[in-house]
């Protein structure tokens, strides 16, 4: 014991980790930035935000280059389904009219019609696969607080969980630390979902937990956000069921793989919902 | 002076492909970490001190932007300096094999202490699996861009001996 104290350096190493590990520890929760973190990531965020585009023109440059021989055979399958889709317009379009006359019966307002949103950029991806964390343009100057839903018109992106004054961080749905009530709209079961920290799949799943026994889930269920807890509103989309585990497991394993609508790994622009909806 | 310019230069384009280029260019997420390997080199040759500082404030900056937690990268990236400068003035260390060696343990720690965060925020993680298929490569790739990564800094660092004339004896 007396030669770690008589050894300077190995002291100095052993106290700087603990500070950075209390400080990592206590700044984990969601929270408003303080002055430095605001102003330093204000100094970044033009510069990030910059690099960020140059990068993806580079990027779908190689993208072009390698998937130039799959054109072919994506446009043959891209016909196919355009066939598959106006058949489910004109289904769709029978459905809309009898749901409207229902939501009159049951004067129910519409979803979303009264929310006010603001429109982001993002400006950065985490760098690493175990923190799903992106970063937009937008911060307290257009009225950005944490706890915020983000989206896109694909469907549920995550929360805003670090407020800047001209930028924020959001945690993503499928980052693993981040827990979303969800809710299957065929046979309105609720329960858990949770990104997954995997490391070999090209895109990111979620995992939902929590349903109750005996419940009914097959492969192409819509989950959407269910509004409980009062922090996202209902309603909003979150993906797809593509992989059911048996019923009749333990509560706490989870019961069904989730492909989420929202592309996260070519996520640009994000609505963030800065006022309650009443409906949904 | 050239050689501050140079190290802020390399600074400013390893943080650039870290935090976008290589966010976009990867392989199922694997991906070279470019600042850690900076980190080694510079620790290997300006020694401990400035290589703990400039691998603190990359963790900071990036922690600040992109990391749930303060501090997490910071820690990661001043172990891999103090790493590197372990070998400083070493004479062995003259070899690309040393910091590449470095680079690929240090990525390893850095990305334990990322699990370790991840476990402290109630995630779970399949450590071997994750190890095998995401670790072990990002290791991998971070070793192989720290090879030029030597080479470019041992050509700030290191003076080239200039050839000296001797007189000619009648």
């Amino acid at each position: 014991m007396s030669k770690l104290f008589s050894n300077k350096p190995l002291l100095i190493t052993i106290v700087a980790i603990l500070v950075l590990g209390l400080l990592a520890f206590f700044t984990s929760g969601d929270r408003t930035l303080s002055f430095v973190e605001s102003t330093l990531g204000s100094i970044f965020q033009p510069v990030q935000q910059f690099s960020y585009n140059i990068s993806g023109e580079i990027a779908d440059f190689f993208g072009r280059i390698f998937m130039s021989r799959d054109i072919d055979k994506e446009n043959a399958e891209l016909r196919a389904q355009i066939e598959q889709l106006k058949q489910k317009l004109l289904d769709y379009d029978k459905t809309k009219s009898e749901n409207e006359s229902l939501r009159k019966l049951l004067d129910y307002s519409s979803t979303f019609s009264d929310g006010e949103f603001v429109a982001a950029q993002v400006i950065g991806k985490g760098t690493s696969a175990w923190f799903d964390i992106i970063t937009v343009n937008v911060g307290r100057n257009k009225g950005i607080e944490t706890g915020m839903c983000v989206m896109t018109s694909d469907g549920l992106v995550g929360r805003v969980t670090n407020v800047g004054a001209t930028w924020c961080k959001v945690s993503a749905i499928i980052d693993g630390s981040v827990s979303v009530s969800g809710m299957n709209n065929r046979t309105r079961d609720v329960g858990i979902i949770k990104g997954l920290v995997e490391a070999d799949t090209a895109t990111p799943r979620l995992g939902l937990s929590y349903l109750p026994a005996g419940f009914d889930l097959v492969p192409g269920d819509i989950i959407s956000t269910s509004g409980l807890g009062a922090d996202l509103p209902r309603g909003i989309p979150i993906g797809i069921v593509t992989e059911v585990m048996q019923a009749d497991q333990d509560a706490d394993k989870i019961n069904a793989i989730i492909e989420p609508y929202v592309d996260f790994l070519h996520l640009e622009d994000v609505l963030i919902l800065t006022s309650p909806v009443t409906g949904g | 002076m050239k050689r501050r310019i140079a190290i802020g230069a390399m600074i400013i384009v390893c943080l650039f492909l870290d935090n976008t280029f290589f966010v976009k260019l990867n392989i199922n997420f694997i991906r070279p970490d470019v600042v850690l390997s900076l980190c080694i080199c510079l620790g290997l040759y300006m020694g401990a001190l400035p290589a703990v500082i400039i691998g603190i404030a990359f963790g900071f900056i990036l922690d600040v932007m992109f990391s749930p937690m303060l501090g997490i990268s910071a820690i990661g990236y001043m172990l891999a300096a103090i790493t590197g400068s372990t070998f400083h003035k070493k004479y062995y260390a003259d070899n690309p094999i040393i910091p590449s060696l470095a680079s690929f343990f240090a990525c390893i720690v850095k990305h334990n202490i990322y699990i370790l965060a991840c476990v402290i925020r109630r995630v779970s993680i399949p450590y071997f699996s994750m190890l095998f298929k995401y670790v072990i490569p990002c290791a991998l790739a971070t070793a192989i861009i720290c090879v030029p990564m030597f080479y470019i800094n041992k050509s700030i660092f290191v003076e080239k001996l200039k050839p000296i004339k001797l007189p000619v004896k009648d």
